[in-house]
């Protein structure tokens, strides 16, 4: 595998640095929640985790189509790079958002419409990499996972959808002015600027990650050449 | 009421920074440790072809 | 499609060549099914044995059914639904069905459309079976005017896209497997509305409780069966 471009390369050091940064901006800039405490510093990463969840679906979903319709293997790989990710990061969402409910419900767990449709988000995204694990044709394994990212992004909202006409307890945090609301907060500007930090931050990690995985994917593929070459000489 | 002060969920903030950061982590262990094994796997293919042209 | 020397067809010689391929296909199914009875006896078995089970792992007194049976029937009919799907489309795989369909002259979505109504057609069946039998099980009136609809609606949108997903399981090594952990997590919308749409129907609640449920589902027949169509092609070229 060539060295990375130099783009890469500085993208990935600003995207550390940009990272320290937000992680500061979280833990001093910020203010202390007057109700919460200290655990509400931790929903600024949370919802930038959300966040990078749901645009990882959506890559996946657009590479899915894509390789549909070209047939280049690079936006493949570009979609199971992004399902990793996706992964990661709703995995990150759901469990702080369990760490943060505890202290504030009293329960670790609520049925609310984020929290489960991100799980389903979770789970489809596992089902996306146990289906190319089950397929050993590469461009077989390809299709049926383009079809499948892109089934799965399109049932998402729609399961969110059904599940919003139940009652929630999930914070509306933008816009809503009763305090006493359980579980909301409003946000004065130094919350709402380390807010639309993390969110870029958290962008840029991805673009960096997935840039990453991608160019892994490339070498991994052309390592597989070489073996089965290895194995037929 | 005023003078109570914020809830004292400071270990759960730390909980929640942890899982944050864990779950990231993991995901960059687990594209570095490919990465290297993929590197170990493509030496083995040199000195294998290397071996094999002799 | 067609060779040198013949006619173009019309466009209505074309839908009419569309349809005859689906019921076709539907057909093939069907009267496959009613030699053998394989599929349909083996869904209708394990979906009252389901039933059997939820009375034993649910202590239920008479009012609390009334208000569970919407979910125990909707569960029922998942896994059942997924025994079939998997059955259907293995069949085809099995026999070399597939490859000899793929070489018929017509459109790859007649495939699509065939498979799946013959899929429904097979949980209507057996849902149709189900219905009464939980009836007397349980002595819940189940004999609503909706329900029918609603289990239609809820149908249509499993196997429009268990259609789908499970011609790709089908095709993977971890087959049997595979399509409840691919079909669940996208099915949900469906499994959500009917189950609130039949509990509705069945304790008799006001117009507004049941019409979003409606709307969500039918919403969903519509773009997965859309959806389902478009990518089917994908799924089975060699």
């Amino acid at each position: 595998m060539q060295p990375p471009p130099r783009a890469l390369k500085a993208l990935t050091w600003v995207s550390a640095g940009l990272f320290a940064v937000a992680l500061l901006m979280t833990l001093f800039y910020a203010p202390r929640e007057a109700v919460m405490g200290d655990v509400q510093r931790v929903f600024y990463f949370h919802v930038a985790s959300g966040w990078v969840g749901a645009l990882a679906f959506l890559v996946a979903a657009v590479a899915g189509v894509i390789y549909l319709v070209r047939g280049s293997r690079r936006w493949d790989a570009i979609g199971l790079a992004s399902v990793e990710i996706g992964l990661a990061f709703t995995l990150a969402n759901l469990i702080s958002g369990s760490v943060w409910a505890r202290p504030i419900w009293n329960t670790w767990w609520t049925w609310d419409p984020r929290l489960v449709t991100a799980s389903v988000m979770e789970l489809v995204y596992i089902a996306y990499l146990l289906l190319r694990q089950g397929l050993e044709d590469p461009d077989r394994r390809a299709r049926f996972a383009a079809v499948y990212a892109i089934v799965g992004f399109l049932s998402v909202p729609l399961t969110f959808l059904s599940i919003r006409i139940f009652r929630t307890i999930h914070p509306v945090v933008v816009g809503n002015n009763d305090p006493t609301a359980q579980g909301t907060f409003d946000m004065t500007p130094p919350m709402l600027q380390t807010f639309l930090f993390s969110l870029f931050v958290f962008t840029v990690l991805y673009i960096v990650l997935l840039w990453h995985r991608v160019r892994m994917q490339a070498l991994a593929e052309a390592v597989e050449q070489r073996k089965m070459k290895m194995l037929s000489a | 009421m005023a003078l109570e002060g914020p809830a004292q969920t400071f270990n759960y903030m730390l909980l929640g920074y942890a899982a944050i950061l864990g779950c990231i982590g993991v995901l960059l262990i687990s594209m570095i440790a490919r990465y290297r094994a993929m590197q170990r796997d493509l030496h083995m293919l040199d000195e294998l072809e290397a071996q094999g042209k002799h | 499609m067609t060779s040198g020397g013949v006619l173009p067809l019309s466009a209505g010689e074309r839908a009419r060549g569309y349809l005859r391929a689906v019921g076709a296909v539907v057909w093939k199914d069907l009267a496959a099914e009613l030699r053998s009875r394989e599929l349909v006896s083996a869904m209708l078995v394990f979906a009252l044995l389901v039933i059997l089970i939820f009375n034993f792992a649910l202590e239920l007194d008479l009012a609390t059914r009334r208000t569970v049976t919407s979910g125990v029937l909707w569960v029922t009919f998942a896994f059942a639904g997924t025994l079939g799907l998997n059955r259907s489309m293995a069949v085809e795989r099995d026999r070399g069905c597939l490859d000899g369909l793929l070489l018929a002259p017509v459109d790859r979505s007649a495939l699509y459309f065939g498979k799946s109504i013959g899929n429904l057609a097979f949980m209507l069946i057996v849902e149709a079976i189900v219905l009464p039998a939980y009836s007397i099980l349980y002595n819940v009136n189940l004999f609503r005017p909706g329900l029918i609809g609603v289990v239609l609606l809820g149908s249509i949108g499993y196997a429009a896209v268990g259609t789908l997903l499970a011609s790709m399981a089908v095709q993977a090594r971890t087959r049997d497997v595979l399509l409840p952990i691919l079909l669940f997590p996208v099915v949900l919308p469906v499994l959500i509305s009917a189950v609130k749409a039949t509990n509705a129907v069945l304790l008799g609640l006001e117009a507004a409780e049941l019409w979003p449920w409606l709307n969500l589902l039918i919403a969903y027949d519509v773009i997965f069966t859309a959806v389902a169509f478009m990518l089917f092609d994908f799924v089975v070229e060699e």
